[in-house]
Parts: C-alpha cells; sequence; structure tokens
C-alpha cells in the first residue's frame, strides 16, 4: 500500500475536536438527565396497580425500544415542528430525541431495581404501620439504587455512543465536526480513526468504573 | 395457666377470603381477649397465615368484619363491594397498635439492628433519631441483643434475626402481637431462643395469636388453641382439651399425623 498517513489535520483541527467532544458531553448528560426524570415517572407508572396507566407505560417503554433511535432523531426534528407548529433547534431536539429514547431503557432499570426488593420487607414495613411513600424512601430506593447504578452507567454509555446520530441533524458535536475536518482534509482514514479513539476515551474510563462499582453490587448483596 | 381474663382486644367476624376463585377462609369468627396467647394450629394450606394477615389488613378480606377494641376497622358486607375502612380507624392505625412477626424475619438488610428497630418510630411515629435509638437500644436489650445493636442482618444468626424483628415490632407498643410461624425457618438449635423471648412476653402479659407448629410450646404457653383445617375453625378451647382429647375427626386425624412427622 502506498498511502502516506498523516495525522497532522487531527492537531490542525485540534480546537474543533474539543468543541465538538464537549458537545457530545453536554448531549449526553443533559439527555439523561431528562431520561432519568421521565424514566423515574415512567417505572412507577409501570408499577402502578392502576391497569390503564401501566398499560400506557408499558406501551411508551415498548414503543421507543423498538424503534431506531435515528428515526425518532430524525422525526423530532423534521416532523414535530410541523406536528406542534413549533420550529426546534438542533441541539434542542437532539436531546429531546436522544433523552426519550434512553428514557425507556432507564424506566426497565428501576423497574427492575425496584422489583429485585423482596416483597416481605415491604410488608414488614407495611406492617409496622408505614404509609407508602417513608416505604420507598427508607426500604426500597436505598437498596434498589445501589442495584440501579451499574446498569445505569452501562446505559449512559450506550447513549454516549448513539450521540453520534445527531450529527444527522446537524448538530456539531464530535462526529460532526470529524465528518467536516474530513471533507476539508479529505482524510477520512485518520480522521476517523482519531474520532473512534477519542469516544473510546470517553466511555472506556466509565466502562471501568462500571465494573468495580458491580464487584462492589454483587459484595454488598451476598 | 391463665383463664382468658381481659376485655375483647381484637375480633375477626364472618371472615371470608378468596384469592381469585380460591376460598381460602370460609367463615371464620374469632376473638383475642387481652393478655391472651391464641394458638392457631392447623396443616399448610389450612388459612392460618391468611387468616393473622386479615386481622392487620395485610390482605382484604373478601368479607367479614375486623374489630378492634370494639370499634369496626374494615367491613365488606357484599364480597362484589368495597372494603369500608373506618376513616377513624384506618388500616395503617390499626398496624401501629397490633405487630407482626414474619417467619422469614424480613429485617431490612442495609440497616443495623439498632436501625431496624428504631425505623418505626422514627418514620410512622416521627421521634428524633436520638430518642428512637434510646428506645430501641433498650428493647434489643430485653430480647437478649445488647451486644449486636450495630450487627447487620447479614452477621446475625436466624434467632438472633428473627429477636430483632421481634423488637422491631415490640417497640411500637402494640396491643396485640401476630406470630406467623416465627420459628420455621429456624435451624432447629436456634428455635429455642426465639420461644424463650415469647415466653417471657406471655408472663408479662402480651396478647398474643401465634401460628405455630410448635405443639410443646402451645401446650405449655397458650391460653386456647384453635385448629383451622379448610377455612374454617374446626374445634378451639383450652391445650389441654384440644391437644390430648379432640373431639373433632379432623383435629385427631392432623394431631396423630403430626405427632407421626415429629416422632
Amino acid at each position: 500500500m502506498t498511502y502516506h498517513f498523516d495525522f497532522q489535520p487531527l492537531a490542525t483541527y485540534y480546537r474543533g475536536f474539543a468543541g465538538g467532544i464537549e458537545v457530545t458531553l453536554f448531549l449526553s448528560v443533559a439527555s439523561v438527565a431528562l431520561a432519568a426524570i421521565m424514566g423515574l415517572v415512567v417505572a412507577l407508572g409501570r408499577l402502578s396497580r392502576n391497569r390503564i396507566l401501566s398499560s400506557v407505560c408499558g406501551a411508551y417503554i415498548e414503543f421507543l425500544r423498538n424503534t431506531p433511535v435515528l428515526v425518532q432523531l430524525v422525526w423530532i426534528y423534521y416532523c414535530l415542528p410541523i406536528v406542534i407548529g413549533v420550529n426546534l433547534p438542533g441541539i434542542q431536539s437532539a436531546i429531546i430525541g436522544l433523552g426519550l429514547a434512553e428514557s425507556a431503557y432507564i424506566a426497565e432499570i428501576i423497574r427492575a431495581g425496584i422489583l429485585a426488593i423482596p416483597r416481605g420487607q415491604v410488608e414488614a414495613a407495611r406492617a409496622l404501620g408505614f404509609s407508602p411513600i417513608p416505604i420507598l424512601h427508607h426500604v426500597v430506593l436505598p437498596q434498589a439504587v445501589r442495584i440501579m447504578i451499574p446498569p445505569f452507567l452501562n446505559s449512559y454509555v450506550s447513549l454516549l455512543k448513539a450521540t453520534a446520530l445527531v450529527a444527522i441533524i446537524a448538530v456539531p458535536d464530535l462526529m460532526y465536526v470529524a465528518q467536516r475536518v474530513t471533507a476539508i482534509t479529505f482524510r477520512p482514514i485518520e480522521i476517523l480513526t482519531g474520532a473512534a479513539v477519542m469516544y473510546f476515551l470517553i466511555t472506556y474510563p466509565i466502562v471501568l468504573g462500571v465494573r468495580v462499582l458491580e464487584r462492589r453490587v454483587r459484595l454488598a448483596l451476598a | 395457666m391463665t383463664v382468658m381474663v381481659g376485655a375483647e382486644v381484637l375480633r375477626a367476624e364472618g371472615l371470608h377470603k378468596s384469592f381469585g376463585t380460591l376460598p381460602v377462609l370460609r367463615g371464620i369468627d374469632l376473638a383475642v381477649h387481652r393478655g391472651e396467647m391464641v394458638c392457631i394450629i392447623g396443616a399448610s394450606g389450612s388459612g392460618k397465615s391468611t387468616l393473622l394477615r386479615c386481622l392487620n389488613l395485610l390482605e382484604e378480606p373478601t368479607s367479614g368484619r375486623i374489630i378492634f377494641e370494639g370499634n369496626t376497622v374494615a367491613r365488606r358486607d357484599d364480597p362484589n363491594g368495597r372494603l369500608v375502612v373506618s376513616p377513624q380507624h384506618p388500616a395503617i392505625q390499626l398496624r401501629t397498635q397490633v405487630g407482626m412477626v414474619f417467619q422469614h424475619f424480613n429485617l431490612w438488610p442495609h440497616m443495623d439492628a439498632l436501625g431496624n428497630v428504631a425505623a418505626p418510630l422514627r418514620f410512622v411515629k416521627r421521634l428524633s433519631r436520638r430518642e428512637a435509638e434510646l428506645m430501641a437500644a433498650e428493647i434489643l436489650e430485653d430480647v437478649g441483643l445488647a451486644e449486636k445493636l450495630h450487627a447487620f442482618p447479614a452477621h446475625l444468626s436466624g434467632g438472633q434475626q428473627q429477636r430483632v424483628a421481634i423488637a422491631r415490632a415490640l417497640v411500637m407498643k402494640p396491643k396485640v402481637m401476630l406470630f406467623d410461624e416465627v420459628t420455621s425457618a429456624l435451624d432447629p438449635e436456634l428455635v429455642g431462643e426465639v420461644l424463650a423471648v415469647m415466653r417471657k412476653l406471655a408472663a408479662e402479659g402480651m396478647t398474643m395469636v401465634v401460628v405455630t407448629h410448635e405443639m410443646l410450646f402451645a401446650r405449655d404457653v397458650g391460653d386456647r388453641i384453635v385448629f383451622i383445617d379448610q377455612g374454617l375453625i374446626h374445634e378451639e378451647g383450652a391445650p389441654g382439651d384440644i391437644l390430648v382429647n379432640p373431639v373433632h375427626r379432623r383435629t385427631r386425624e392432623f394431631l396423630s399425623r403430626f405427632l407421626e412427622v415429629r416422632l
């Protein structure tokens, strides 16, 4: 192969890449925050004894989990403005799209965490005269949160990687910057490899952290 | 052995309970008097535990009434109607006055022994943490666990865990204690320490309803034995009568089968 590698553009455009990373991180944090709030609401609805509420929340989860995030993003960017008559900037569409998609997964994580607490513990609290909110606050959540953190972080890593999709709706994230620099420099191998390495350097430390936490949770539950 | 003395504390009237189409209780009338220990015996699946769980409304009766200290706490006359819970005596208030101990202890694993016992005082009675822990420590001493205040459930034996669970119920100063096969999940050598605590409670005059397979304990400490079979009370009376000279055929069968197993 006579190809001459030239990684210089990665250095030349480092400001652009730094800005892209910043947008990627901001997007992931903003969408996971939205997802956590929506996820908690939907999880509690799913666990509710009210059948209609539970079915609606179940349908929400299934619909979002079984349609491509790319389609959801593009739908929110192009179709939602037509439906509600409000134009959303790309970054806001991206946060809503990624946040809703993620909320379906978070809802299932929260639901599983709550269901993992043995029924007997809740019964013991009820038998002592606890009301539902103190049971959730003092008995269920302190234990459930410990169980939820590792899958929550794993899901966050998936979300972080999925943010690369927002380049398609012109949000200037890391992937978008990489495509622009590629178009300018005609160096797709170097630039896209560089971008992949940057994503890896962001996500891998989180994955390592999750492994440590998972071990701790296992020990704590043993 | 004391004869039934005090006034009536807790009463179930015409109690029916079905799970789906499966009838579990088919018309139970039971009154519990102050200071009395009522032992409920019967085969697995006879409805003993369900009866106990209806008494503090952990299970909603399909029909019948629960009466606590003369007040109707819950009533459902029509099986398809709503359970009417008295607004003056809602289930939550009933449960603060009727303690319950379970077969599998059901301690909260993220709190130490002291935390478990103090929790109902803090989160139901709204006492300060300091006050709650002082009272909790005292009760834990009473059940012989002064050395284990800061042990977590995972580091306690089954017998110790069950004594913490008893302390957690007692700390609310209940007027009645319900015991649901509290020694059935214990290794044989740990049964004695739990029964000793219950014996002491009975001697102090606590009103108790005890679902048990410990026939010797029922005979020695119980004031009255109630034999339940297929959701009905078949026979009740003093331990000496029921356990020694049962009248009812089913009681005789149960006891003979039981004694075979024991021997």
